[in-house]
């Protein structure tokens, strides 16, 4: 269930006596996507433990970021968080006690020795003149290959996408060997399945997977009965 | 001990056991993707309501999956 008002699925989960999965709300969390990333950086670094993780754009009102940084917190990733200071206030510093975050203002700070960017979308209508042109923000927060080599030459890029090119990140980077985007959309099937196999059929006690040895042998909707078509 | 999830809400009240769990039971998912052909039978029978409560008129459409989800699982 996806939501503007953030609580909202734990409000129908208290009503409801069937699983709810959260796919965003509000400002508060998006579990998936948390999850997507984190095995993305899996896959890429071979571990998501004591990374430095720098996470770019409007981190106020991102639940994606929430997200991130609940999850990753809890494997010792120490986090930069770097925007317009508008979308970074200082109070993120403390919303995951235990994990270390510190807010930045200057890009080339916030790259500085990273293992891991996380972008995030830049909602185009918050760009507004005249408190932030769209041109302020490509000159003070833009990802461009030139910045990006204060990272670890090893560092990865994530996007939640849709990548706003040319904008938050330029297409070089966007398309470029540190980019992890394509991953995460792959990925995330796969963790929005597990999700679904889990929280509906539960977990085998050893951990098998019976039911993932037999593939859907026809290519037509999973379902025990074809509908019966309607006279036209 | 095989964690169990009756929701999935926020990643924050998770332990590290219990998110590293979650990441490992998608590695056979990733697989799937590989596949020519990328679906699998574990759903059959059940119905999922996809609720994007972000248009108002989406509201009576969602009550009335609803009714359909609580029909097809009690």
């Amino acid at each position: 269930m996806r939501h503007h008002a953030s609580g909202a699925p734990n409000y129908v989960a208290r009503h409801l006596d069937i699983p709810v999965i959260n796919a965003g709300d509000g400002t508060h969390e998006h579990p998936s996507q948390g999850l997507l990333d984190a095995l993305t950086i899996r896959d890429r670094k071979g571990t998501i433990r004591n990374l430095n993780v720098t996470i770019l754009g409007d981190i106020q009102h991102s639940r994606v970021a929430r997200s991130n940084i609940h999850l990753l917190g809890k494997f010792g990733c120490r986090f930069t968080l770097c925007g317009p200071s508008m979308w970074v206030p200082r109070e993120l510093e403390k919303i995951a006690p235990g994990t270390q975050i510190r807010c930045v203002y200057r890009i080339e700070e916030a790259l500085e020795d990273t293992d891991v960017v996380i972008m995030l979308r830049v909602q185009t209508e918050r760009l507004n003149e005249p408190s932030l042109s769209p041109n302020d923000y490509i000159l003070g927060y833009q990802l461009s290959a030139e910045r990006l080599r204060r990272a670890k030459p090893d560092a990865i890029v994530l996007h939640p996408g849709p990548m706003n090119r040319g904008i938050e990140i330029t297409p070089d980077v966007a398309d470029g060997p540190q980019s992890c985007v394509l991953e995460q959309v792959t990925n995330g099937v796969a963790v929005r399945m597990a999700i679904l196999y889990l929280l509906i059929t539960g977990a085998a006690e050893d951990g098998s997977h019976p039911a993932l040895e037999q593939p859907v042998p026809h290519n037509r909707r999973a379902t025990d009965k074809v509908p019966a078509k309607k006279d036209s | 001990m095989t964690p169990r999830f009756r929701d999935l809400l926020a990643l924050e009240p998770l332990s590290a056991d219990e998110l590293t769990f979650l990441l490992d039971q998608s590695k056979p998912f990733q697989e799937i993707q590989r596949h020519p052909l990328k679906k699998l039978a574990v759903l059959r029978g059940k119905t999922i309501a996809l609720a994007f409560l972000k248009i108002p008129r989406a509201r009576a459409s969602v009550s009335a999956l609803r009714l359909r989800v609580w029909a097809r699982t009690r």
